[in-house]
């Protein structure tokens, strides 16, 4: 069952990078666009293994660093610090729904200035662009509200469908 | 605790302090990762695997990417027409001020085009009109990540793409330069993108200015040994090869002064507004100047001047005024 928790998690955020390079290069409510690669990696992340949750987190900024200019590895490192953040703050969600999608805002803006920061380092210029501001409080935003739908419905997926036998929703496996 | 998470919806087991310590191991070994990777693809200068793999890449997804697009298209464009309803008195009263600042600045630009028309013909760099016949029409079928401003376009060197070729939007507006071309799509900086090349644009009178991308959705004006203001609505079109500026042939649209400036200490330094509409456009047109990669070379030589009207210096390669 771990295996197949991994290989849903990775077809999840293979759709993830595809929905963000595709949909949301058209829907950008207020110039700025909900980052839904970084939240399935908080929302699938929280619910692996902590190695292989951070393996997922670089798999898929590295996915998305082929659909770009930026340097390939910006998004990888970035995705993966994040994925260590949900590990390491993974008690916060058992406190409660809104708990979780705070520390999913809280995530994602650290995965956001991550790529902000580290891409500056190295050429990019990112921290200087006017809208660099915008951009860093109005993701991790949506991510909070889109939040909302995909903590329960990955909560449903891995807590019951890809569950092993022996446990029940919310038990330790 | 415990109880209250099994209760909770979103609850799921806590890791164990060996799993998270190890967790730790294999982040530290996944940045480091990361960073040579970085390291190595900044050093190859689009030359190595990077991008090879991103060719690859997205050679494997476009047609995912171009049924997607088929489907939300039309849905964002309905979404947005009824969005707009409840706004529509305040844009119209907006557009009928607008219609009046427009018919003041035709005249104005009636005159610009005037001077324009004769400098391209004194400097003998006219577009040729076969080049915007040969342009390759393309759609944007995907971008970029949350800060990362690149487009991806459905053509590439098949159909005529090749890197360093400038991309039109549907008005003619210059909005950026193709960076990688794989068989058939290819990747586009927006000249907004601090990491598209500088271009060298026409003011007024003949002066001369290096136009560079600020980041997301802006770019600015620099005009070194200014000696002149700039007036807030001046067209800047680009001059043509020019010094470290070969990417773009000369007379493309790129931007309106965002606001009047003055030089000081002998520096001129303003916002410009680009006139493409970058964020939304759907599809855009590239221009094979140059046709292919090679060529670059030979059309990137800074031509000869001989009715340059401003007085260049040689310390900058830049400069501005004269013929005035």
């Amino acid at each position: 069952m771990t295996v197949w928790r991994l290989v849903v998690s990775l077809t999840l955020v293979l759709v993830a990078v595809l929905v963000q390079t595709t949909i949301f290069r058209a829907v950008r409510p207020f110039g700025a666009s909900p980052d839904v690669l970084l939240l399935m990696v908080i929302a699938c992340g929280h619910w692996l293994k902590p190695e292989a949750a951070v393996l997922l987190g670089f798999s898929g900024g590295l996915m998305l660093d082929l659909f770009g200019t930026a340097p390939l590895g910006l998004h990888a490192l970035a995705y993966t610090l994040a994925a260590y953040a949900t590990v390491r703050v993974g008690d916060r969600f058992n406190y409660g729904l809104y708990f979780a999608v705070s520390a999913v805002g809280g995530i994602t803006f650290i995965g956001i200035a991550t790529v902000a920061l580290i891409g500056t380092l190295f050429g990019e210029g990112t921290l200087a662009s006017p809208g660099i501001v915008r951009t860093l409080v109005l993701v991790p935003a949506y991510n909070t509200v889109l939040a909302l739908a995909v903590l329960p419905m990955t909560t449903w997926l891995y807590g019951t469908r890809l569950a092993p036998r022996y446990s029940r929703p919310g038990t330790p496996i | 605790m415990g109880a209250a998470a099994s209760k909770h919806p979103i609850a799921r087991p806590r890791s164990s302090r060996i799993e998270t310590d190890r967790s730790a191991y294999v982040a530290i070994g996944l940045l480091i990762v990361s960073l040579m990777l970085m390291t190595y693809d900044i050093r190859s200068s689009n030359r190595g695997i990077g991008t090879t793999l991103r060719n690859a890449a997205q050679y494997v997804v476009a047609p995912v990417q171009a049924g997607a697009n088929a489907v939300v298209t039309p849905l964002v464009d309905f979404t947005d027409g009824v969005a707009n309803l409840a706004g529509l008195r305040d844009e119209n009263e907006r557009l009928r001020t607008r219609i009046g600042e427009l018919e003041r600045e035709v005249v104005r630009v009636g005159h610009l085009e005037d001077q324009v028309d004769q400098l391209n013909v004194l400097l003998g760099l006219r577009l040729e009109d076969n080049l915007h016949e040969l342009a390759v029409n393309a759609e944007v079928t995907g971008r970029g990540g949350t800060l990362d401003p690149t487009m991806l376009i459905d053509r590439g060197t098949d159909d005529g793409v090749h890197p360093g070729q400038p991309v039109l939007d549907g008005k003619g507006a210059l909005i950026g330069v193709v960076s990688e071309a794989s068989e058939q799509t290819a990747t586009v900086i927006p000249i907004t993108s601090r990491k598209a090349p500088g271009v060298t644009v026409r003011l007024a009178n003949g002066r001369r200015g290096i136009v560079e991308g600020e980041g997301t959705d802006a770019l600015s004006l620099t005009i070194l040994n200014a000696r002149y203001p700039v007036r807030k609505g001046e067209l800047l079109t680009t001059f043509g090869p020019y010094g470290e500026s070969v990417s773009y042939p000369k007379g493309l649209d790129v931007g309106l002064v965002a606001d009047s400036a003055s030089p000081r200490s002998g520096v001129l330094s303003v916002d410009v507004d680009p006139i493409g509409d970058i964020e939304d456009v759907e599809y855009v047109v590239v221009i094979p100047w140059p046709p292919a990669p090679d060529q670059l070379e030979s059309e990137a030589e800074i031509p000869a001047d001989t009715e340059d009207p401003v007085p260049v210096d040689p310390s900058t390669g830049l400069e501005e005024e004269g013929g005035q």
